[in-house]
């Protein structure tokens, strides 16, 4: 009797801690992921709230200027100025706050009535198991319909990170950059669903749907299967070129 | 036998190495969870402080739109209405009857409701400090007795300009009663009081009661009928008339009761009635009656008010005598209006008394106008900015603390 517990004891024991090896092992493989994604979070707040700013201060964005003092209100955004960003950027983002790394979508809408909204920014972005993060955010802004009606209003950005915005932006920073001079630059890109060029968009395929975003300049390129990549990115006469 | 026991020692000292490397194993694992652990904190930590940039962003962006949006019917911005209604010391401002009445406090919520949601902001502004705005009318008996307290009273113009130095603005009139060519006694020559006598300036103006009787319509007969031309000062106010928004003050000055002491007589007597009148012209207009009584009791030296000129000395018996009903009507007419009566112990203390009265005078304002809930929802975190609003007209600021919480 003795030798048949002793006999069952052992292999129970071994397995008992190969399950809690197991169990143990699970949570340090899985604790990168978790952190990485707390990252990816921490970098798209910040840079949604970043973004947020500059969209509402700069009067390069939407920033009302006062030509009385020459200088823009903080928080005061012109009516004027929305309507043009929605024509401008209705499917791109705008150039006084463009984000290499990121994409977004930015609305406007007045709180109290009569409701008026306006969009701009981004239309497409990536999905699945190309979307590695996306937050949303919003802030208060008073929007000046003139001297004399200045209402209260939001702004929300809607901010993406995944395999369509970097590729799009590194493209976007190439064709920025080369404007100012011919620029070739290189980046590491991990690719995880194919991706192709066409004319001014970067497209996904995702087998059952094809997602395209705009860029800023014609791009020219094979396609890209999933898989790791060093893109080289050439511009020359407004078009970028890309190899891998 | 001993090969028996050689199998079985060989077969228990694999089995301790192997539990050996099992705990061996275990022991690391847990080490390098407990290092990759100690990392999730900080990186918590950093998550919360990006939220809090991001509420603080929020809030202070919140306030900036709340002071800069317009109201509708005005065209004003609401930190325009605030530094109005700081002004006027009253959430409510008249824009008259085109546009009507705005309420500052229901503007300010109805825009953070939608802005934070109700029951989660809080905004107070703190009313300025400011110093009153008065207007006065001293309604002076002007008999021979009272030549040394109407001296005394030629020292005011010069307080009021001090005092409005100190941004205390108190606008006097004085309504001397008629007669007012008593001949009081100055160097041994006779010195006839009236108006002229006394120095005009933007803040005091002396003049004889009789220029506004026919506006207000009461019938003043003598240099001592106090009670009438208290009613007529009060119904005409200061020149100019009385304004809104500034405390309203009447001061009598006299030794006797009005019309004289020759009949000294209290209450229900027609003297009585007139005080009513008084008072009930007062409370209508929300005037203050600060009563002077002036030192019945002395010796008065004063020449007799017709040519050939004599100078007399003499005792006020009568006025002495009516001493007590006299500061009956004084207390009565000052109560009866939330006023005060002073007893001057001699002539000097008039200007004294007049300045004092104006100095203790505090404009009725609000506190400060606020709007949303508080205290907030216990264990809730709070963010707070503060905006500088200027008040206008003064030149001075206050600040709106404006708070939310998630």
């Amino acid at each position: 009797m003795q030798g048949q517990v002793s006999f069952l004891s052992r292999p129970i024991i071994l397995m008992m801690t190969i399950v809690v090896l197991i169990i143990l092992l699970q949570t340090i493989w899985t604790q990168p992921v978790r952190e990485k994604k707390q990252e990816i979070t921490i970098d798209l707040m910040t840079k949604a709230t970043k973004i947020l700013n500059i969209l509402v201060s700069s009067e390069d964005c939407l920033a009302y200027k006062t030509n009385l003092t020459k200088g823009a209100y903080a928080y005061v955004i012109s009516r004027e100025k929305l309507k043009e960003f929605s024509s401008l950027y209705k499917d791109i983002e705008p150039e006084c706050a463009r984000d290499y790394q990121y994409g977004y979508r930015i609305t406007v809408e007045t709180l109290l009535p009569p409701i008026e909204k306006w969009e701009f920014g981004a239309n497409n972005f990536s999905k699945s198991i190309s979307l590695k993060g996306f937050e949303k955010m919003s802030i208060p802004v008073a929007i000046r319909m003139d001297k004399k009606d200045i209402r209260i209003g939001r702004i929300t950005i809607k901010i993406y990170d995944g395999s369509l915005e970097r590729v799009s932006g590194f493209i976007d920073e190439t064709c920025m950059l080369g404007r100012k001079g011919g620029v070739t630059r290189t980046k590491s890109i991990y690719i995880d669903t194919v991706v192709s060029f066409r004319a001014d968009k970067v497209c996904l395929d995702y087998g059952t749907e094809i997602v395209c975003k705009h860029v800023l300049c014609s791009v020219r390129g094979p396609e890209l299967s999933i898989g790791d990549y060093l893109l080289t990115a050439e511009y020359k006469d407004g078009i970028v070129s890309i190899s891998a | 036998m001993i090969r028996i026991l050689y199998v079985g020692w060989r077969r228990k000292s694999q089995f301790s190495q192997i539990m050996s490397f099992i705990i061996l194993a275990v022991f690391v694992t847990f080490f390098i969870i407990f290092i990759r652990l100690s990392t999730i904190p900080s990186s918590l930590g950093t998550l919360n402080v990006i939220k809090d940039v991001h509420e603080t962003e929020s809030i202070r962006a919140g306030a900036n739109v709340l002071f800069f949006s317009t109201e509708k019917l005005t065209g004003k911005s609401i930190m325009e209405l605030v530094g109005l209604a700081a002004y006027i010391a009253n959430d409510t401002i008249d824009f008259g009857p085109v546009i009507g009445q705005i309420n500052v406090r229901e503007e300010i919520e109805k825009r953070m409701d939608a802005m934070f949601g109700e029951g989660k902001w809080y905004v107070k502004i703190p009313m300025p400090e400011r110093p009153a705005n008065i207007q006065i009318v001293i309604v002076s008996d002007t008999s021979a007795s009272l030549c040394d307290d109407l001296d005394d009273m030629k020292r005011l113009p010069d307080v009021l300009k001090k005092l409005k130095e100190k941004k205390i603005n108190a606008e006097t009139t004085l309504y001397l009663l008629p007669g007012g060519n008593t001949a009081c006694d100055k160097n041994n020559a006779p010195d006839f009081i009236d108006a002229s006598d006394f120095k005009t300036t933007s803040h005091f103006k002396p003049l004889s009661i009789n220029i506004i009787q026919p506006k207000c319509g009461i019938v003043i007969d003598n240099d001592e009928a106090w009670a009438k031309g208290l009613q007529c000062a009060i119904k005409h106010g200061p020149i100019g008339g009385w304004k809104n928004r500034t405390i309203k003050i009447a001061i009598p000055l006299s030794d006797e009761l009005p019309g004289g002491s020759e009949s000294c007589i209290g209450k229900g007597s027609d003297k009585w009635n007139q005080l009513q009148k008084a008072i009930q012209l007062a409370n209508e207009r929300d005037v203050k009656i600060f009563s002077l009584m002036a030192e019945s009791c002395g010796t008065i030296r004063f020449w007799y008010n017709h040519p050939p000129w004599e100078l007399y000395n003499q005792f006020t018996t009568l006025q002495c005598n009516c001493k007590s009903n006299l500061e009956m009507y004084m207390q009565y007419v000052a109560e009866k209006t939330n006023g005060k009566m002073v007893a001057l112990k001699n002539a000097s203390e008039v200007t004294k008394s007049i300045e004092k009265i104006i100095i203790e005078q505090k404009p009725e304002t609000l506190a400060y106008i606020d709007a949303g809930t508080w205290p907030p929802p216990q264990g809730k975190r709070v963010w707070s900015w503060d905006f500088e609003i200027p008040v206008s007209i003064s030149g001075i600021y206050t600040t709106a603390y404006v708070y939310k919480w998630s």
